[in-house]
Formats: C-alpha cells, structure tokens, sequence
C-alpha cells in the first residue's frame, strides 16, 4: 500500500519583498493524513523552503485563480485551476467551502423566505413589541423642540392668524373642556389659523399644541363635531404616536441596513423606498385607529354619540376630494398620487366611518 | 523593454449572486453579525477576479478582526448617541466630535483596505495624514461653499491628488500629475449636458404632459450622475503613473451610460435579484477599458515593512457610511 503521495505544480514564488517572481515547483508530499501535509517550494538553484500544512492559506476565489499565501511569501501556479484540483483529489481542504448553497435554485427560495421571514417578524412582531419600552425609557420632553421647530416653520410660511371671530374660538375651547374636563389637564394648546396651503385639516403637534384651520371650521356644523376631532388629535398626543412612528422608521431602517447595509442595495437603487413607504402607511393606519378608538371610548363615556366622528371624517375626505379634482385639472401627474390614493386614503376612510358606526350603535 | 499590460475584469455575475445569496441569508439569521464576512468575501471576489496583466490583485483583510472592531465601533456610536439623547446640548457637541474625527477616520479606512492589497506578492499602503485629510475633507469643502461652489472642479482636484499622491505600491509612489483646467473643462461639460437635459425636458413637459417633463428631470439626473462618475475616473487615470508606468482609461460616455441604464431598468423590473449582475457588468466595463503602458519591468517594485494598522477605523467609517474608494 502506498503511504506517500507526491505532487507538483509548477508556477511563480513571490518572496515578499518585491514584485520580481521566480519560477519554481510546488511539491506538496501527503503522507498519510492532511496535517502531515508538507509543503515544499524547489527553486531553480535547487533550494528548497517547505512550509507545514498550518503555515499554508489559500482563498476561495469563486472561480478566480487561486494562490497560496505561506506568511509573507505566495505561490501561483501557471494554471490558475490547478490548485484547487489538487486540493480536490488530495482532499487537502486549503479551500474551506465554495459554496453555501450547492444548488442555486434552493439558494434563492431559502434567501427569499429567510429575507420575507425576518421582515415580517420585525414589522409585525419585534417592532410593536419593542416600541413602547423604548418610548417609556426616554425623556417624555424628547419631541418638544422638534415640534416647536416645526411649528414656527409652519407659523411662518403656512398659517395666517384665524379669521374665525374670537368669541367662537373660546365658545369652541370653553365648550370642549366644559365636555371633556379630563383634557384640563393634559396641557393642550388648541389654535385656529389660517392656512390655504394646507386646506381643511387638524393637526397635533407631539408637544400637545393642536391646530385646526379655517377651512376646517367651516366644515364643523356643531362643538361635538370639533370635539369628536379635538379627542382623535388629543389621542396622537396622550399616547406619543409621534415619537413612536420615530422609533419604528429607527428600528426599521436599522433592519435593513443590516440585511442589506453591506450590499450597496440601499444607495444604489430606490427600491428601498417602496418598503419604508408601506410600512409607515401600515403603521400610521393602526395610529388612526387607535386615536379613533380613544375618542369613541371618552365620548361613550360622557354620553355622547361618537358618530360625529365618522361625519367628520368623511366630511374631510370630500373636502379633500373636491380640492383634488380641481388639482388634476391643470396636472398631468395624476396618475401616481391616485394610485397611492387607491392604496391608502380609500379603504382606510372607509373602513374607519364604517368602524366608528358599528361602535355607535 | 516595453510592456502594456491591459486590465481585465474575469469574475461572471453569476458566481457573484451565489456569495451575494448566501451572505443576505447569512447576515440575516445571525442578525447581521455575519456582515464583516460577507464583506471580505465581497472584496475577495472583486479584487481577485480583477487582473493587470497576468495577475491578479488579492484581498487579504481578516473578519475576525473587522468583527471586533466593528463591535467597538457600534458601541461608541451607541453611547455617542444615547448621551446625545439625554443630555441636552449634547447632541452639538456629538457633531462636532464627528466631524473633527471624520479625516481619521477616512485615512485610517484607505490604510486599511491599501495594506490588505496584494499584487503579485506586494503590498500596497496609503501614507495620507490626517492633516491632509481634515484639509480636502473638511476645510476645502467650507471654502468650497462660502465661494458659491465655484471651487467644486478644484476640490475634486485636490481629492484625486489627495488620494492618489498618498498610494503606495510597495516603496513607489503613485503619482497625479493634472492641471485644474482638466477639471474646469470636465464640470462644464457636465453642465451643459445638465442644462440641455433641463431644456428639452422643459420643452417635452410643455408639449405633451407635465409627466415627461419629470421624466426628463429624472433621465437628465441619472446621465448626469453617471457621466460624472465615469469622467472624474478617466481623468484620475489618464494622469496617474507610477514609476514609467502610465495609465489610460478608455471611457466612454454613450456605452457606460448604456450599460448604467440597462443595469438600472432590469434592477428595478426584477426586484432588486440583477444587482450582482448590475455590479460586476460595470466592474468590467471600468477594468476592461483600462491598460497601463510602461517601458519597465514589473519585477522592479520594492515591498515596505508592513507595520500593522488597527481596522478599527475601517469599521467606524464603514457604520458611519463613509466611502472614499481608491479604484
């Protein structure tokens, strides 16, 4: 039985202190198992180094020629393939693995549903699980000079003082505190202003300040009506939706750059913007719902019908459409705000008024 | 002796998605701890498929050590970024901080990946201070925007110069020899392309739908980028030598943006799975138009003593998002 094998492989030895190379031959003697393994350089002047199996790295290259690198010193054969088949039939293990997946097919379904797999758990699992905590262990103030921030900017370039006469501003404040006393104490700022930019809307500021336009106020046909609203913001407020929209877009933006922060995916295309996007819309959906449902809740609880709520909101969405056709008319991008519009605004509005009735009943 | 050594690019997109395959998968079910090894098998691929002549370069980083310091990194930015949470003021001064560190940062990252290549049994290394580095990063950059951006094509210049004038192959310098003019020049093509776009997507939106005229926007911006790319490269190279060696890149705007185009258009239509394909299609286009003329042997350089550098600044530019690429 034979015990000793011998192979050789001719190629260029690079010593290391320079770019210069000599011919010379790998001759590897495999005695009876892989640590035994001896590796031995025969230059042309008939020296010889030899280095032990552990001294003797090689790369896996995919497909690249291969070298083996000896401390400071590498050899490269001739033929680029030589060494890795070598390495093959002599079972040397100088290339650790080629590939994880030896079928490309099973690589790409595994990647594909490990990839939906750890986006579902992060979106619909970790993310919710997680957010309130980190919400509790930061300062409740955090978003005050943001808002204050955002605020000014608006005061400056959107909002001009209400032309809401203000008697019935008061008459609107005095009557939801007066309806609602509990909110006395949550530090609300309520404002009226003018904003034609903006169009009817209500909008609440993390730092409590509340801001309802004019348009929006020629909407409101009753104080419960405003009241109904004034609840939903106070609900955005009181339960730090903001600040937790920010700590999920934190912690999924820190999901995916660690799935795909190395792959340039994220710099070089703007496909990581269609998952950012859906999952805020999911997101601010289940805050709407929430605020709704604080709002049914207080308003039960004080005898009133929270239907208001519901005529409210599809009021706005009218609005909202009214002003949108106007829009289209002289604007030829239409076609993606409606089909985002499809996406979010549509079902969203229904199933909310529908949501609100079956509570008021 | 006369040798022209052309570049070539050998690696195929499809040996590519299977490393870039496994290493999603394997970032994503050891929580991305996987990702210094994906990295260097990335570089690996790239580097050892890219040849001058008969040889190839080589990627020699370890994971091990990327790992730990990219532990150590993440914890600093952490608790630079917690204290910035709680205490007030503080954020500012994180800022500062940063950008104070940022040169560091960037030249230990070039010295990093320079002493981790190897052509033909010989090290590079990057001997750029942090000097150097606070000048072209931050310094000119402030000039730069007091003066209304008219410095812009001389910064780029000064980048180059920065960069290139500080590799080492071995004991020998490369060098960038190149007048502003060349830069000058180059910014007011790009300008001009930039306003013809502008114009004609103008024109477009006026006549048919005010979609085309974001089309247009978005066509003339994507060129643009490209083109921009494509030509800062090809002056870097056409006057960049090293020792007798010359070189000279054969880029062309219409094939390069080609191929820009197409990698992006099939990127989106399949999801984002073309990008390995996107990848090496363009490394081949910038390697294989690429030849180096010399009159002198390759056998001539001289390796340096190979101190040993600390990758810890590699990772913190590597979380901080910086990248300052050599080739």
């Amino acid at each position: 039985m034979k015990t000793e094998q011998d192979h050789s492989i001719s190629g260029y030895f690079y010593n290391g202190s320079s770019s210069a190379r000599q011919k010379v031959v790998l001759r590897i003697v495999q005695k009876t198992s892989l640590s035994d393994a001896l590796f031995i350089i025969e230059h042309e002047d008939l020296t010889t180094q030899s280095f032990q199996s552990h001294e003797v790295s090689a790369q896996d290259l995919s497909g690249a020629d291969s070298s083996l690198q000896m401390g400071p010193f590498e050899f490269e054969p001739l033929d680029g393939q030589a060494l890795r088949q070598l390495s093959d039939n002599l079972d040397l293990r100088l290339f650790k693995r080629s590939y994880l997946f030896k079928s490309l097919f099973i690589g790409l379904c595994v990647t594909a549903a490990a990839v939906f797999c750890f986006f579902y758990l992060l979106i619909f699992i970790v993310t919710p699980a997680i957010t309130p905590t980190i919400a509790n262990m930061l300062p409740e103030d955090i978003l005050d000079k943001p808002s204050e921030v955002s605020f000014k900017q608006l005061e400056r370039y959107y909002f001009k003082p209400s032309t809401v006469f203000i008697g019935r501003q008061q008459h609107y404040i005095d009557t939801f505190y007066k309806t609602y006393p509990e909110a006395k104490q949550a530090n609300l700022k309520i404002l009226f202003r003018s904003a034609d930019k903006i169009g009817a809307n209500a909008m609440a500021f993390p730092n409590g300040v509340i801001v309802v336009t004019d348009d929006f106020m020629e909407l409101v046909a009753s104080p419960d009506e405003l009241n109904a609203v004034l609840l939903h913001e106070w609900a955005h407020v009181k339960h730090q939706h903001a600040l937790q929209q920010v700590i999920q877009h934190s912690i999924f933006a820190a999901g995916f750059f660690m799935v795909a922060g190395d792959l340039e995916l994220l710099t070089d295309s703007i496909l990581d913007i269609a998952p950012a996007l859906l999952v805020s819309m999911q997101f601010s959906r289940s805050m709407e719902q929430d605020a709704d449902n604080f709002a049914i809740k207080t308003m039960k609880e004080h005898g009133k019908d929270p239907s208001v709520l519901a005529d409210m909101l599809l009021k706005l969405h009218m609005s909202g459409l009214d002003e949108e056709h106007i829009d289209d008319e002289n604007q030829g991008l239409g076609l993606f705000s409606k089909l985002l519009e499809l996406l979010s605004t549509h079902p969203d509005m229904e199933e909310r008024v529908e949501y609100i009735k079956d509570q008021s009943i | 002796m006369s040798e022209d050594i052309q570049c070539q690019f050998t690696g195929k997109g499809k040996s590519y998605f299977r490393i870039w395959i496994s290493n999603i998968f394997l970032n994503i079910i050891t929580v991305g701890l996987y990702m210094p090894w994906a990295k260097v098998r990335t570089l690996q691929f790239f580097y050892s498929h890219t040849y001058a002549g008969e040889d190839n370069f080589k990627f020699t980083g370890n994971p091990w050590k990327m790992f730990k310091n990219r532990v150590i990194a993440l914890l600093v930015l952490g608790i630079l970024s917690l204290c910035s949470q709680f205490i007030s003021g503080f954020e500012n001064l994180v800022s500062v901080f940063v950008m104070l560190i940022m040169p560091w940062v960037i030249v230990l990252s070039l010295r990093f990946y320079a002493r981790h290549t190897r052509y033909r049994g010989v090290f590079f290394q990057f001997k750029g201070t942090v000097w150097g580095a606070t000048q072209v990063f931050i310094l000119f950059p402030l000039i730069n925007v007091v003066t209304l951006f008219l410095l812009s094509p001389w910064l780029a210049k000064k980048h180059q110069e920065y960069i290139c004038n500080n590799y080492y192959y071995g004991k020998t310098p490369f060098e960038l020899q190149v007048s502003a003019k060349t830069y000058y020049k180059m910014f007011m093509f790009i300008t001009l392309v930039t306003i013809a776009g502008l114009l004609v997507s103008g024109l477009f939106g006026a006549i048919i739908d005010r979609f085309f005229f974001f089309l247009g926007l978005y066509i003339t911006f994507f060129a643009v980028k490209n083109i921009f790319a494509l030509q800062l490269k090809k002056i870097m190279f056409d006057h960049l030598n090293i020792k007798s060696f010359r070189f000279k890149a054969d880029y062309q705007d219409s094939p390069f943006l080609k191929i820009a185009a197409s990698n992006f258009i099939l990127t989106l239509l399949t999801l984002g799975f073309y990008f390995p394909w996107a990848k090496v299609r363009t490394m081949a286009y910038f390697t294989d138009h690429l030849e180096i003329r010399g009159d002198s042997s390759l056998d001539e350089f001289i390796s340096h003593e190979v101190e040993n550098v600390k990758a810890l600044g590699e990772e913190l530019g590597d979380v901080l998002d910086i990248d300052v690429g050599f080739i």
